[in-house]
């Protein structure tokens, strides 16, 4: 029965539904692995036992009447501790707001339990999502499953091992550079991000606005977009929602014919480990054989868009932050006390050039992916390195030299990151897709097909290095 | 409580309210007529 906490979204909802498992029963065995797994892997800042046994209970009642509020219905999720939950603490990842229990919760989450979700924790991440690899100097840091000495990726480290090692069937994480798909990668799991504006940050604690961005973290890239369907959807609070009709569930593909994907070496392939080369070189192959066309193509500009996303990202946090750090710098970590610091010389009209920048990106790119369904290349370019090496002014430049998300960000493109295969040393690497905007489904069609040829996932349930 | 109620209880009252707003300047896709074709 153990083996259901490793099955996919739809098959657990399915066996509630039909009432082979109850949702009471589905979250005291999530609760149990908890309580075997957590003390070496420090997914949770906050396991929410008492309320998802109360939601449970409640999820049964409605059951008993025939009553199914949606695709989640006694699904147990977690969600990055910068999300806020109604009547649970939500601290950020820090202690300056360690004290704080929202009155509600945030629009990503209320959609889910509006969908039957149970919340089961809210799960570690690095400090205000500031960083890659979920050392939290408040909370402590998150353990890769795949290798307990190594960091899982981040900024939503806690979700992707939670996700990984059966103590929720999905997650909800937030992406600024890379957030979702790069903690994903490294332990084995699928992150999505959304283009910018489907899914609302209402109630999220802000990094940057403009590059901030809220998805599901899941273990198959189907689990990925039932969890989007349902998080989706136009919020006035948000300023950045879109109102347009994004849609997202559809029928799988059999093959990829016709299916058409750029890769761009240079940026790509710059500076990655030849291990992890290897196993993103047979991802391409199998693309290819399912009927893919892989083809160059060029990013004219890619080098000044990163460097406007840095600017962006630096004075859009320092802002957010300044009126705490004034009163509470002593109580942020030394690595974003250097973000801070770098954050804070950046010129009002250096931040203006940047968004310009951003804007001629975005075109340029939009032209040079006419014909072309998606970007294809590396989630992560390097493999998990161990935890306590990083110094702080590795803070900034971790994300672009562990992989190559924040292209997606600068873009605002949608961008999955599927499993693809270990490195010889058993640690996993992810395979990245990023389509055109608003193609959301095409991607996620793109990455379930080629997912279900290769079964990556299955490795979850045996894994045993955190046991 | 909200976050600017809680952000009253450890910031100086003139402080919250900036601290909480969002800036007009966000970012959409949908301004850009090719998007989604």
């Amino acid at each position: 029965m153990n083996d259901l906490l490793f099955e996919t979204i739809e098959i657990a909802g399915k066996a509630i539904k039909n009432k082979q498992i109850s949702p009471v029963e589905l979250t005291q065995m999530t609760l149990k692995q908890i309580r075997e797994h957590e003390p070496r892997v420090n997914a949770f800042i906050t396991v929410m036992e008492e309320e998802a046994l109360a939601e449970a209970k409640q999820l049964e009642a409605e059951l008993v009447n025939n009553q199914v509020r949606g695709p989640l219905h006694g699904i147990p999720i977690a969600v990055k501790d910068i999300f806020q939950t109604k009547g649970v603490k939500t601290t950020g990842g820090s202690k300056i707001f360690d004290g704080w229990i929202p009155n509600e919760d945030a629009k990503a989450v209320q959609k889910l339990r509006e969908a039957g979700a149970i919340i089961i924790g809210k799960a570690n991440l690095h400090e205000f999502a500031m960083g890659a690899t979920t050392e939290n100097p408040h909370y402590g840091s998150s353990k890769n499953p795949w290798n307990t000495k190594r960091i899982p990726g981040g900024s939503s480290g806690g979700s992707a091992v939670a996700t990984a090692t059966g103590m929720a069937f999905g997650a909800v994480g937030s992406d600024t550079a890379g957030s979702i798909r790069l903690p994903a990668a490294m332990c084995g799991t699928v992150g999505f991000k959304p283009t910018y504006g489907v899914v609302s940050r209402r109630g999220c604690l802000p990094f940057s606005w403009s590059l901030d961005h809220a998805g599901p973290m899941t273990r198959t890239v189907r689990d990925a977009a039932i969890m989007l369907e349902v998080m989706k959807g136009h919020d006035q609070k948000d300023p950045a929602s879109v109102k347009r009709h994004v849609p997202v569930l559809s029928d799988s593909l059999s093959d990829l014919k016709g299916v058409k994907l750029g890769f761009y070496e240079p940026y790509m392939f710059a500076g990655i480990d030849s291990d992890v080369k290897r196993v993103i070189e047979e991802a391409f192959r199998q693309l290819e054989s399912l009927g893919a066309e892989i083809v160059p193509i060029d990013l004219p500009g890619i080098e000044e868009a990163l460097n406007a996303l840095k600017a962006i990202a630096q004075s859009e946090v320092v802002s957010v932050h300044e009126p705490l750090l004034k009163k509470y710098g002593h109580l942020y970590g030394d690595d974003l006390k250097y973000r801070f610091e770098f954050g804070s010389d950046i010129s009002a009209t250096a931040y203006i050039r940047a968004q310009r920048r951003r804007d001629q990106f975005v075109r340029e790119t939009i032209k040079q992916m006419q014909g072309i369904d998606a970007l294809v290349g590396p989630t992560n370019v390097q493999p998990p390195f161990e935890i306590g090496t990083m110094v702080p002014s590795m803070a900034i430049s971790n994300m672009f030299t562990l992989g190559k998300t924040p292209l997606a960000n600068i873009l605002g493109f949608p961008a999955l990151s599927v499993a693809c295969g270990f490195t010889s040393e058993n640690l996993p690497v992810g395979l990245q897709l990023i389509g055109k905007p608003f193609t959301d489904q095409r991607v996620l069609q793109i990455g379930d097909c080629y997912e279900k040829s290769v079964q990556w996932v299955k490795a979850l349930k045996d894994n045993v290095n955190y046991v | 409580m909200t976050l600017e109620e809680y952000l009253r209880t450890i910031l100086d009252d003139e402080e919250v309210e900036l601290a909480t707003l969002e800036p007009a300047y966000t970012f959409n896709l949908e301004d850009y007529e090719e998007a989604g074709q």
